[in-house]
């Protein structure tokens, strides 16, 4: 139901456009992404419109996930009117990519979103940078969905049914499917777009990038079941915990300390895979990460600098903020008393348990590395001394906001957390 | 009673979040550690009068904090030690007050948390504070590195344990101390499980050879830094060992109990060795930290009940020692901005009252006896004759280095000639002999009446 | 007890008192010491009444308790007489002697402290609290040596003093805790009724720690640096007390442990070995620093062949002597301004000093109707049960002669430069006070425990005596031989340990630190990873290529395909 609300919605959108009443359709956007997000949860309804749909609490929670973070990512900025809607669109292919049933309406749902992107990543156009990235991201997505459509179509061959609950996943198919799925995401051996792209596209895009993509399938692939051929596995979790760690060993750019960050972070997420209760490691993984990842979205979307260097000295600059990024960063090492914390605990655990014990050292191992850089960020901010660098900053209170709140959920969730245990 | 310790455990975060809202600090903090303080001399008073070792307990928002005799000493030394930071910071601005008050909070927990996973929470977060102190107080370019080197030591071990930790939980099904006390591992789990933990542990110590980031540390640290850092922070990594490593793994530890030896010995006499060619004050301090740790280990793993009490002893009176030391090092920089021994000579002639009070820190440290420090040489030496003669000989060559560089230390600062570097002299002045002078009383009672404590534990 | 209270007192209030009077509550602790002291003696030594009281429990652990605790025995009593006594006479000594120094009242206090310490020392009934007592007397060595603390001789002298003493200390406390472990209590009394035969591990711990505090052959180099000191102290600390303690010490383990040829062995080389250098030596305070050792070799001697009774007599007669040696000493000093090379002393008016060092000089080498001989000849007697305890207790003698004949010659008979002198009441009166204590308990000891066995004190004594009275005179020029030149050199024992272990240790802590902590340590710890992790990560990262990406791509893509079938 709430889907054709939507597309009403962007209806209104585009009427108001050539009416040029911008600021309070931006609003409009925004409540109506938050609203239906949490009204979401009450439909049942909706459920009629898409035929096959998968009931599960999982598939609920994803998709009010990704209402939610839409509306966020909207929140965070000034953005071209078309994007705001095309936003829109996007959260429309994730919601079928999450509770679609059948192999093809979650094709649909990705390419629709892949559409998306592309479009957002190419932005204005006016640079180079970001035409490429952009292209670069239509080869990778296209790639992807070829894969993808190869494992339907073995599998489809194998047990000639398309749902994805009821059937069983026989071997030649796996692969393909959840390759093209790990490329979208961004872990080893297909991380190498990551950094590129990212390093193209302007900030605004990056907000997009960054979280909702990572949510959608992270969410997805607790429902599935997915067995993996333990090798593979072995490598793309070792290798994008390492890589991610050691990659952003040196990096100067913000914008691939960002990417080199998402590499590894995915590479712990995955490692909770391994069995059992995925919905509680990897779900809950990714839900603190996107909320770690709005913060540092939400943190930089008003700042102008590239490099880590011109970071000096943020801490008597703007204190309050610099807290927050500084717990989040610490949040993101995994560091005790906040949720990103948990969310390691949780994953190790997850291989522990199953008896993977060298995943366990290697997560070890990539924790303190990646500490290095975590915390060198943070030395950045406040250790040196002030130098008098003074750049325009755009102070937006829904940047702000969105930080706090978020900022706010991660302690939370944190001290919380104890009490679970 | 449950509801005092709940007090004492909850003031130290108000009162920093109090005054991390404020400007100024004025008087909270000092009412705030100074509640702390109160209520945990109470309880030890409570306990030491009952001569049982009661476990107190709070169940509150569903996980528990209990002391007993073990924790209630190290509380009570977080409590003197930060009460006291703060009073030597008191005329300062802001400075670094609510950062100690969150340390306490943090520290506070670790020591009274009686799951697990709690001790790894607040083990790991007290580094959070530690890394604000250094990186924001200290004041030289190689406070970065130094930095750093606390971060990814610490972290490394940290990591390690969390993966014994982990192992820990799966394999027995819960985290609470009462229960994985009573556990027994299996072979190969067992050792696995005692060196993940335990090197976290040495490198809290620090233990050589992983001791490296202390000295740096402690020369790039503020005072109070400092103090906290040799006071507290490193007995958690002795309290970390006494309560896992033969709390809940007795059978690993005796086993491996020569390692332990061993490095706790080559701490001893090598760090011994390297202080005595140090040129930087703090570096000297720190590094007989290290060669004090080394004690604790050896008494700690004797396995007697004398050894044990006497690296609990050691351990507290090492606290206060110590930090004394850093305090009045600190009050030295204070004044001349210098911390190389080559500079300062002739100092007892200028300052009397604070030469006699480093005196009297240097006879702690020395271990004569009506100090605290001889008192635990004496029992861990004890606790280990009756393993080993030769660790107690080889001990023994530690202590007489400590005396070396102890006097040595006394003697280049405040003996000889004035040199010319230092015009102008100020001795202690009130506020900070009101910081220093608790501890050398604490000292000197340990000292003289040490069955107050060796009843508590 | 009272010592202390005086001492601590004086210490705390000094400032508020004055000068006068913290030496007055000093003092007169001191003298109210002494009568309680006197008339416990008597009741002890006369009667022949022995107590034990124990005072409070110190400390509880395990299952052993620690007790504070007192005995009165004869030996303790006599002892702590002896201490009393020439502790108070050193006070007032040195209440004129120390008349112009600034610091006159942490000096007395300290004194004070100090032998409040050595009473404790003396008076316990464990081996625990004797330990407080003999770090106690340590730490004030320490400040008192190197009280004058301008200098930076006298900072290193004490340190030299600490740093021995402290691997004196190292023996004591693995003596106890042997001990602790092997008998379960750490009370002289227990013990005693628990040993069996005499436990010779336990013995070489403690022997090491008499070794070094009563500064016997090996471990003597600090009681001459020690002399840095203001002549008070060495009075104190190295005529009558701290040196005496480790054997006091032994003494009272007497039973328990054993060792005893060692301290035959030991104790005779001390003799000699001390004396020499005693010879050799330029300055007053030295002579008689090594006479002291010289004599504690005796000590040592005599309770390794078992009669330890001998040995405290000496040692209390000793005390007596030396301490008005030292004072003596110091008032010819002090009117020379502070000189003390003896080469330059000679002549002047000095009386009662000179006669001072005259008495003590007899005594000490063993001229009948002192105490000091009495003491001396029964132990020399005694020695004779060991072929080598006789020969270096009778080459003891001759030396004992030589160097107290030279000082003589050379103090008093000799003709030198004349220099102001100045007289100092106080301090006279002490030396006399001394000396005619000093000759009066010869009389009566020779009263109480004396036999009738003179006659036979042997013409092979008096006949060494003659020749090293001979000697002394004769030859005070040395050094023109060779071996004047090595023993001048303290054979060579300073370079020995100044240089060999000390520095070594020293280098050898500086190598570690640079080598080991710095190069290795940190390389592999902190920026071996760091450059570790720069490595890699130029390899991980290449930028640009995109041949190479699609390479990557398609192996994974490969990868993927491969792994699931």
């Amino acid at each position: 139901m709430v889907s054709v609300y939507i597309i009403g919605m962007s209806l209104v959108m585009m009427i108001g456009v050539i009416r040029k009443k911008e600021q309070r359709i931006r609003e409009i956007v925004i409540y109506s992404m938050l609203i239906g997000g949490i009204v979401e949860k009450e439909s049942e309804s909706g459920m009629k419109i898409y035929r096959m749909i998968m009931e599960e609490e999982g598939s609920k929670r994803g998709v009010i996930g990704i209402m939610i973070i839409g509306g966020m990512i909207v929140m965070l900025g000034k953005r071209r009117r078309e994007e705001e809607i095309i936003i829109m669109q996007m959260s429309e292919g994730y919601k079928m990519m999450m509770i679609g049933n059948e192999w093809m309406v979650v094709y649909m749902g990705m390419e629709w979103q892949s559409l998306g992107m592309y479009s957002i990543g190419i932005g204005r156009g006016r640079s180079i940078k970001e035409r490429e990235a952009g292209i670069k991201y239509l080869i990778v997505s296209g790639i992807a969905g070829g894969m993808y459509l190869m494992g339907v179509v073995r599998n489809y061959k194998e047990t000639g049914s398309m749902k994805i609950i009821e059937t069983e996943w026989i071997g030649g198919s796996k692969g393909w499917i959840i390759g093209s799925v790990m490329m979208k995401i961004g872990v080893v051996p297909m991380h190498l777009w990551i950094r590129e792209i990212y390093e193209g596209i302007s900030k605004r895009s990056m907000e997009v990038y960054a979280v909702w993509p990572k949510w959608g399938i992270g969410n997805m692939l607790c429902r599935w079941e997915v067995e993996w051929g333990r090798g593979v596995w072995v490598i793309v979790v070792v290798g994008s915990i390492i890589i991610g760690s050691i990659g952003g060993y040196g990096e100067e750019s913000i914008r691939r300390w960002i990417g080199y960050s998402t590499i590894s972070q995915m590479g712990y997420m995955l490692m909770g895979m391994s069995m059992g209760n995925k919905e509680e490691s990897v779900e809950y993984y990714i839900s603190v990460y996107s909320v770690m990842m709005m913060v540092i979205l939400g943190w930089w979307s008003e700042k102008s600098e590239r490099r880590m260097k011109e970071l000096v000295g943020e801490g008597k600059r703007n204190s309050v903020k610099s807290i927050m990024l500084m717990i989040t960063m610490y949040s993101m090492m995994g560091m005790p008393v906040m949720a990103g914390f948990w969310s390691k605990y949780r994953v190790m655990m997850e291989s522990v348990r199953s008896g993977e014990y060298s995943m366990g050292i290697v997560g070890v191992i990539g924790g303190v590395i990646g500490g290095y850089y975590y915390v060198k960020m943070v030395e950045k901010i406040y250790f040196k001394e002030v130098r008098e660098i003074k750049r325009k900053e755009l102070n937006k209170r829904e940047g702000q906001s969105i930080m706090s709140i978020m900022q706010v959920l991660i302690i939370l969730i944190g001290i919380e957390e104890r009490n679970i245990i | 009673m449950g509801m005092e310790l709940w007090i004492g455990m909850i003031s130290p975060w108000i009162g920093g979040i109090m005054i991390g809202m404020s400007k100024r600090s004025g008087r909270k903090g000092i009412i705030a550690s100074g509640i702390v303080w109160i209520i945990m001399t109470r309880e030890l008073v409570k306990r030491i009068r009952e001569e049982r070792k009661v476990e107190e307990r709070i169940e509150n928002i569903g996980y528990e904090i209990g002391v007993d005799g073990m924790s209630i000493g190290f509380m009570w030394l977080t409590s003197v030690l930060i009460s006291v930071s703060i009073l030597s910071e008191y005329r300062k601005e802001k400075g670094s007050q609510e950062q100690l008050l969150i340390m306490e909070g943090i520290l506070l927990e670790v020591f009274s948390v009686r799951d697990i996973i709690g001790f790894y929470i607040s083990y790991e977060g007290v580094l959070i504070p530690m890394i604000m102190m250094v990186g924001r107080g200290g004041s030289r370019e190689r406070r970065i590195r130094a930095v750093y080197m606390l971060i990814i030591y610490t972290l490394v071990g940290s990591m390690i344990m969390l993966m014994g930790i982990i192992v820990m939980y799966v394999s027995v099904g819960s985290t609470s101390y009462e229960v994985l006390m009573n556990v027994e591992y299996k072979e190969g789990i067992g050792k696995w499980l005692w060196w993940s933990i335990m090197i976290s542990m040495m490198i809290k110590m620090p233990l050589i050879p992983v001791h490296v980031w202390l000295p740096e540390v402690h020369a790039e640290a503020p005072t109070v830094g400092s103090v906290m850092l040799a006071g507290i922070m490193l007995k958690m990594g002795g309290y970390g060992m006494l309560r896992i490593g033969i709390g809940m793994l007795s059978e690993e530890s005796v086993y491996n109990s020569p390692v332990i030896y061993t490095m706790s010995v080559i701490s001893g006499i090598y760090g011994g060795m390297s202080t005595i060619s140090q040129i930087d004050w703090k570096k000297i301090i720190a590094y007989s930290s290290i060669v004090h740790m080394g004690m604790v280990g050896v008494g700690m793993y004797s396995m007697r009940r004398e050894g044990y009490s006497g690296s609990i002893m050691m351990m507290i009176s090492h606290g206060i020692i110590s930090s004394g030391m850093f305090m009045i090092v600190g009050m030295m920089y204070e004044r001349y901005k210098t911390r190389i021994i080559k500079y300062y000579s002739g100092m007892e002639e200028g300052m009397p009252i604070m030469s006699r009070i480093m005196w009297m820190l240097c006879m702690g440290n020395m271990g004569v006896p009506l100090t605290s420090g001889y008192v635990s040489e004496m029992w861990i030496m004890w606790g280990i004759m009756s393993v080993s003669k030769e660790i107690g000989v080889m001990m023994s060559i530690s202590m007489i280095l400590t005396v070396v560089y102890t006097i040595w230390m006394y003697n280049r600062v405040y003996k000889g000639i004035k040199k010319e570097y230092i015009k102008k002299e100020m001795d202690i002045s009130r506020r900070e002999y009101n910081s220093i002078s608790p501890l050398v009383v604490i000292m000197i009672i340990m000292g003289v009446k040490p069955s107050i404590w060796s009843e508590v534990w | 007890m009272m010592p202390i209270i005086g001492g601590v007192i004086g210490l705390g209030y000094g400032r508020k008192i004055g000068v006068e009077g913290s030496s007055k509550i000093n003092i007169r602790s001191m003298r109210w010491s002494v009568v309680l002291i006197s008339m416990e003696l008597y009741e002890s030594v006369i009667e022949g009444v022995k107590k034990e009281v124990k005072m409070w429990e110190w400390m509880r652990e395990g299952v052993e308790r620690v007790e504070c605790g007192v005995i009165s025995e004869k030996e303790v009593i006599s002892m702590m007489w002896m201490v009393v006594v020439v502790g108070s006479i050193v006070s007032e000594y040195s209440r004129s002697y120390m008349k112009e120094e600034g610091e006159r009242v942490r000096f007395m206090s300290i004194v004070n402290i100090f032998i409040g310490s050595m009473l404790i020392l003396v008076v316990s009934e464990n081996m625990l609290q004797m330990y407080i007592g003999w770090e106690g007397i340590g730490i004030c060595s320490y400040i008192l040596i190197s009280y004058w603390s301008r200098r930076k001789e006298t900072g290193k002298a004490g340190m030299k003093a600490m740093v021995i003493n402290r691997i004196g200390d190292m023996g004591i406390m693995l003596g106890i805790g042997k001990g602790y472990v092997s008998y379960g209590s750490v009370s002289y009394g227990v013990m005693k009724s628990v040993v069996m035969e005499e436990d010779k591990i336990m013995g070489i711990m403690i022997i090491m720690g008499v070794m070094t505090k009563s500064s016997q052959m090996g471990m003597q180099t600090w009681l001459s640096d020690a002399m840095e000191g203001p002549t008070p102290v060495s009075a104190l600390i190295h005529a009558a007390t701290l040196v005496t303690a480790g054997v006091y010490v032994v003494i009272r383990m007497e039973g328990i442990i054993g060792g005893k040829g060692i301290m035959i062995g030991i104790g005779g080389g001390s003799i000699v070995y001390i004396g020499m250098l005693g010879i050799y030596a330029q300055d007053i305070k030295k002579i008689i620093a090594y006479s002291t050792g010289s004599q504690l070799g005796y000590m040592v001697l005599s309770v390794g062949v078992g009669s330890s009774n001998n040995s405290i007599s000496h040692v209390i007669n000793h005390g007596m002597v030396k301490a008005m040696l030292f004072m003596s000493a110091g008032g010819i000093i002090h009117s020379r301004m502070e000189e003390q090379d003896i080469r330059k002393l000679g002549g002047g008016r000095m009386n009662v000093s000179k006669m001072g060092v005259i008495i003590g000089s007899m005594g000490i080498m063993g001229i009948e109707y002192s105490s000091v001989y009495e003491s001396k000849e029964e132990i020399i007697r005694e020695s004779s049960m060991s072929r080598y305890g006789e020969i270096s207790s009778v080459m003891g003698v001759g030396i004992t002669s030589y160097y107290s004949i030279r000082m003589i010659k050379r103090v008093i008979v000799s003709e030198g430069k004349k220099k102001k002198e100045e007289v100092e009441e106080k301090m006279e009166e002490s030396i006399m006070k001394l000396s005619m204590i000093g000759v009066v308990m010869g009389y009566l000891s020779k009263e109480w425990e004396r036999e009738s066995w003179e006659m036979e004190l042997g013409v092979r004594e008096k006949v060494v005596m003659m020749i090293g009275i001979i000697m002394g005179i004769v030859k005070d020029k040395i050094k023109e031989r060779k071996i004047g030149r090595i023993i001048g050199k303290k054979w060579y024992n300073e370079v020995w340990q100044n240089r060999w272990i000390g520095s070594k240790i020293e280098l050898m802590g500086r190598e570690i630190v640079e080598g080991i902590d710095r190069k290795i340590l940190e390389e592999c710890g902190r920026k071996g990873s760091k450059e570790i992790m720069e490595v890699m990560e130029k390899r991980i990262r290449r930028r640009g290529n995109v041949s190479k990406y699609s390479m990557g791509m398609i192996i994974g893509i490969i990868m993927w395909g491969w792994s699931c079938g």
